[in-house]
């Protein structure tokens, strides 16, 4: 509890504080004047007087320092303002998150049991043709970001084979199917880094353990191979496996901002993307805020689950803090 | 090549150029080693030929990037145009070729100075110690917890869409690594004895540091700085693939792909030539990345 109170103090806070003045000034460092970006250019020739008292109404005329503190409360109700569009700004959040969840999850799901599942076998099958074909995925999917790789998937499983749609989504509440064939291959792009990197480190811990004087035991006693490693190999094997997994969740956050403008997926980095490219400064940093939160918090948790499966973080903390 | 010195220069050794001659000896015998790798010597060849097709090429082939020839839109790969035309009829050879000289330039630019800068700032951190270090990593950590392309997507706001701005968030992204890399070496070879030898000949802070304390720390930075270069290039990639680095007509890599992205269907070719040239980049980068990690690390290393 402690562990996780200095953890919040020292890092979650700050971090959160910083991002949020960062956002906020970003745009008061914007060129132009926002009374001007308010009105538009439809209504130009406005008089002085208006002029002073719609500066005054967006509480311009107020301390930079105020105007922040009125901006954090807002944004802590949840008030972020319209967009340009005329839309709140929380609307668009809302119709943006079940996208950008989704893709994640898939992401996470097919990373998660394909690199398990591949790692394992490389492992069990070293030198043989599994093997070989976990080596070279990785090899793939190391080497080559994965907007990249969604643009060969696009190529080859879309437009060659014509299997799936180039774009778009439809959301899994109505048409299952559909959407599953949508999301394939945005999914496969995003995990398909994730399955490579937790594959190649489960095949590595799992051929270390398989060395341990415990498991020629297990063999000793006459048990199958598939026994040993169920019971005996895999559980230990599995804790550089999980630490790997928390950085991989990191890398799909930022990995869907990317992905959904290749896959025209309407999630939140497409909003954002929108968002830049229209000048609409609400939107963007309600949605940067919003995904460096979720950054933060994951990473925190992440942290939180090392701590449960090794204690001696906790008691390491202080040290490596300095 | 003496011959092609100015006439007035006389050629008189100094200090600083012994010490250049055998960083050029150092690089060369480096690169040798490096070649008798097979993944190495792939790597530094693919990287020479990439190389000569965005710097070299462009020389040869007059073609302007940016002028709309008289072929078919979105014409596929012909005699005329080896890798096809884009939607305004442009050469996409002649883009691409350009495209990845802008690239390769400005990442190499921009990741240069993000590493000049993180580099003094941990420097200065591990040298300095105290507070002043604390202080410093404390803003490192917390520019680490960013998730890099919402920094950079974050700055590209402020500064507007272009391709200093996406410089400025490759070099803002590679602050953090290299000023930790750099602290821990400061912090390693602070109390070494040829640092205190350094004090006693009464030679100012500075000039031990930087003549004598940072040599012994750029070994950790021969492995980093390729890996430093695939993660930039791939970043800058993406945000060109965004549109934020769009200054239209001249191409990047990214900005081919983004504008062949609505022709997928069509002309696939579009897109498949800058996926495969920043592929073969990105990977042989990797791959002398590895190479060199395995040579300075005795463990990894078979042959000695």
């Amino acid at each position: 509890m402690a562990y996780v109170l200095r953890r919040l103090i020292t890092q979650l806070i700050p971090v959160l504080f910083v991002a949020s003045v960062l956002i906020f000034i970003s745009v008061r460092l914007i060129p132009g004047d926002p009374v001007a970006a308010a009105i538009g250019d439809s209504m130009g020739g406005v008089d002085a007087d208006t002029y002073e008292r719609l500066r005054e109404e967006l509480g311009l005329t107020r301390p930079i320092y105020e105007q922040y503190w009125i901006w954090l409360g807002d944004v802590l109700t949840l008030d972020f303002g319209d967009s340009l569009t005329g839309l709140p700004v929380t609307e668009i959040l809302w119709n943006a998150i079940p996208a950008s969840v989704e893709l994640a999850g898939v992401a996470i799901i097919l990373g998660f049991t394909l690199g398990l599942l591949l790692g394992i076998a490389a492992a069990v099958n070293r030198g043989g043709p599994l093997d070989w074909f976990a080596a070279g995925w990785t090899g793939w999917n190391i080497g080559v970001p994965s907007f990249i790789a969604g643009l060969v998937y696009l190529i080859v499983f879309a437009v060659w084979f014509d299997l799936f749609p180039v774009s778009g989504r439809v959301p899994l509440t109505e048409d299952p199917a559909e959407a599953l064939k949508h999301l394939a291959l945005p999914g496969l792009a995003l995990g398909g880094i994730v399955a490579a990197n937790i594959s190649r480190f489960t095949r590595q811990s799992l051929l270390d353990t398989m060395t341990e004087d415990y498991i020629r035991t297990a063999r000793a006693k006459g048990l199958t191979s598939t026994a040993v490693i169920a019971r005996h190999a895999l559980r230990p094997s599995m804790i550089p496996v999980v630490t790997i997994m928390g950085l991989e969740l990191a890398s799909i956050l930022s990995g869907t901002l990317v992905i959904e403008t290749v896959f025209t997926w309407p999630g939140l980095g497409r909003a954002l993307i929108n968002a830049v490219n229209n000048r609409d400064y609400t939107v963007i940093q309600a949605t940067t805020l919003l995904l460096v939160f979720v950054f933060v918090v994951v990473n925190l948790i992440v942290d939180l689950v090392y701590v449960g499966l090794d204690p001696r973080i906790r008691i390491g903390g202080s040290a490596e803090a300095r | 090549m003496s011959s092609a010195a100015p006439a007035g220069q006389v050629e008189t050794p100094q200090l600083g150029d012994v010490e250049r001659f055998h960083f050029l000896r150092f690089a060369w015998s480096e690169l040798r080693a490096i070649m008798r790798e097979p993944r190495g010597a792939l790597a530094v060849s693919v990287l020479v030929l990439l190389l000569f097709f965005a710097f070299i090429f462009p020389l040869l082939d007059p073609t302007d990037p940016n002028q709309p020839g008289d072929g078919p839109k979105n014409g596929d790969i012909s005699w005329d145009n080896p890798m096809g035309t884009d939607h305004l009829s442009r050469d996409l050879l002649a883009r691409n070729s350009i495209g990845l000289g802008r690239t390769i330039k400005h990442g190499f630019v921009a990741v240069l100075v993000g590493w000049v800068i993180g580099i003094v700032i941990g420097y200065t951190a591990g040298w300095r110690g105290g507070r002043t270090d604390t202080l410093i990593m404390r803003g490192v950590d917390v520019l680490l917890a960013f998730p890099g392309i919402i920094f950079a997507i974050l700055l590209i706001t402020i500064l507007g869409s272009g391709i200093f701005s996406v410089a400025v968030a490759i070099a803002f992204f590679n602050i953090p690594g290299s000023a930790r890399l750099a602290r821990a070496g400061v912090l390693r070879e602070r109390e070494r004895d040829y640092v205190l030898a350094g004090r006693c000949l009464g030679l100012s802070g500075a000039r031990i540091l930087f003549r004598h304390v940072a040599p012994n720390t750029f070994g950790a930075f021969t492995v980093q700085v390729p890996l430093a270069i695939v993660a930039s290039v791939l970043i800058m990639a993406a945000l060109n693939f965004l549109g934020l680095g769009a200054e239209l007509p001249d191409p990047t890599l990214g900005a081919i792909m983004q504008e062949g992205r609505p022709f997928m269907r069509d002309a696939p070719h579009f897109v498949i030539g800058p996926v495969v040239i920043l592929a073969l980049m990105l990977t042989s980068l990797n791959f002398l990345s590895d190479v060199l990690t395995e040579r300075l690390d005795p463990v990894r290393r078979r042959r000695v």
